[in-house]
């Protein structure tokens, strides 16, 4: 028996994406930050949703080796360097803002996106059959190795704090913190189990590199080593924080859960000793076979479809980007599909590996239902009653139009992308 | 209401509303009472680099460079 994992991840990203719409454009005290970041969450989800639909169980119905699929393709890398500047944009706005001055935001997302476009036409344009031409994917992927650089130091900063300084310094970094910590389990978890086979030099390396004489070709090569070693760099990190953390704090939900990854790691190391595994199982269910495949869905498969779609619910309702209290009853369903979907996914792929037949899935929902989890686990999502939540002052703009302009930069990206791949397609620029 | 009764409510709503002023701006350091203001954020330095956790930042680099050069010493042997 053999099913597709992503057809329960474009269930979840419709549902959330839908949520944070209809919560997001309700009248409510929210602040300029919290409405940009509902945003970027929902870019970030439209970017998921799509790269579900077309690289997922849809390839061959959607790529049918026409003009299109080279625009296809460039809009799909598009919308997902806009999930990646989305997040940088959350990161630096949402839980605190790191800039203050409206020009020099503008300044960065422009330059943001224009380098991104830039790619495209190096990739796909008539550069590629230059003499010099290197793949240009590596220059662009330093923008989430810097993401991942400054979410590393936000989440350090909050893991090794004491607990209850009590001042506003304090609380900010606990806040900024806790985002940094679920944004670095969005973006590297599901690339952490590798993180031991690492230390053991084995094939980390997805592909040698070797250097040519070419300095273009030299130059990218280390940034894309760089951006592999970014992914594992924030596992070491929050490794050492979250023990510093379980000391200082004694909490052992999010230190835990942490460890947890390193756990896996040590296992995930055991059945492959370091080795890479075949990454294109992770799209389906499980393989009854195969109980190394099945760890791999544990692993790489849940982090990416299932965990992805979920950390936005978290996101979006505890740091207030939309507010549940106006529809209670919505908000209660969304969290009950989610947690049996959840569970319903976990179930399935424990079944070969342990014998638990998926069918209890059911008896959780019935649990689920009985102690009213759901209202518990959202309440516990809610922001706290005396965290800050301040209408960010800023220099040369109001906040409000900002969200509005960096809404309006994307779209364009996009459009500008699509244009730039029919000219490129149909050859009108060669 | 006489009209010394109406000028003496209007002081008493004048010093709370410039009570409330002082402890607007008195609170800026503090989390309380901070719900939907508007303040200015933290200076970068104090809030990346914090005065009572120095090592924050050094213990961050270090670890950096630990992970880094180990990795290139790996990459190096992978390729030769």
């Amino acid at each position: 028996m053999v099913e597709n994992i992503s057809i329960v991840s474009i269930i979840l990203d419709i549902m959330v994406l839908l949520f944070i719409l209809y919560l997001g454009q309700k009248k409510d005290d929210r602040t300029w930050a919290q409405k940009l970041g509902a945003t970027m969450m929902c870019w970030f989800l439209l970017c998921h949703l799509a790269m579900n639909i077309a690289y997922g169980q849809f390839y061959a119905q959607i790529f049918l080796g026409e003009w299109y699929d080279t625009v296809l393709h460039m809009v799909l890398e598009t919308l997902w360097k806009a999930a990646i500047v989305g997040f940088i944009v959350t990161t630096l706005s949402t839980p605190m803002p790191l800039f203050r001055n409206v020009k020099h935001y503008k300044i960065g997302v422009i330059f943001g996106l224009s380098f991104a476009l830039l790619e495209s036409y190096y990739t796909w344009g008539p550069p590629t059959g230059e003499d010099w031409f290197v793949y240009f994917w590596p220059f662009w992927s330093l923008a989430p190795a810097v993401l991942m650089v400054m979410l590393s130091y936000l989440a350090w900063n909050y893991l090794t704090s004491p607990e209850g300084a009590g001042d506003r310094t304090e609380a900010l970094t606990d806040r900024a913190g806790l985002f940094a910590v679920m944004a670095l389990i969005l973006w590297g978890g599901k690339n952490w189990f590798d993180w031991v086979g690492f230390f053991k030099g084995s094939d980390f390396f997805y592909s040698n590199g070797t250097p040519d004489t070419s300095t273009l070709y030299l130059v990218a090569d280390i940034i894309g080593k760089f951006e592999t070693g970014m992914i594992v760099l924030p596992m070491f990190v929050l490794s050492v924080g979250s023990v510093i953390y379980l000391r200082n704090r004694g909490s052992v939900l999010l230190g835990g859960t942490i460890l947890g990854f390193l756990i896996l790691g040590f296992i995930h190391f055991w059945f492959f000793s370091g080795e890479s595994q075949d990454y294109n199982s992770t799209a389906k269910f499980f393989n009854e076979e195969d109980i190394r495949e099945s760890f791999i869905l544990l692993t790489h498969g849940t982090m990416q479809s299932l965990a992805r779609p979920l950390i936005i619910l978290f996101l979006v309702v505890r740091f207030g980007m939309v507010q549940t209290e106006h529809a209670p009853d919505l908000s209660r369903a969304m969290m009950i599909m989610s947690l049996a979907g959840a569970m319903s996914v976990i179930t399935e792929i424990l079944q070969p590996m342990l014998g638990i037949s998926q069918l209890i899935s059911g008896f959780f929902l019935g649990a689920i239902l009985a102690f009213e989890i759901e209202r518990k686990v959202m309440k516990a999502m809610q922001p706290p009653d005396d965290e800050e939540n301040t209408d960010w002052a800023l220099i040369n703009g109001k906040g409000e139009d900002l969200v509005r302009w960096t809404n309006t930069a994307f779209g364009m990206y996009i459009i500008a992308t699509i244009i730039l791949g029919i000219l490129i397609a149909k050859e009108v620029i060669v | 209401m006489t009209e010394e009764e109406v000028e003496e409510e209007v002081k008493e709503i004048e010093d709370d509303t410039e009570k409330d002023d002082i402890s607007s701006s008195v609170e800026v350091g503090s989390v309380k009472d901070t719900k939907s203001t508007e303040l200015d954020p933290l200076p970068l330095k104090d809030y990346l680099l914090p005065k009572e956790r120095p090592w924050v930042w050094k213990s961050f680099a270090v670890m950096f460079v630990l992970f880094f050069g180990y990795y290139f010493i790996k990459y190096k042997e992978t390729i030769s």
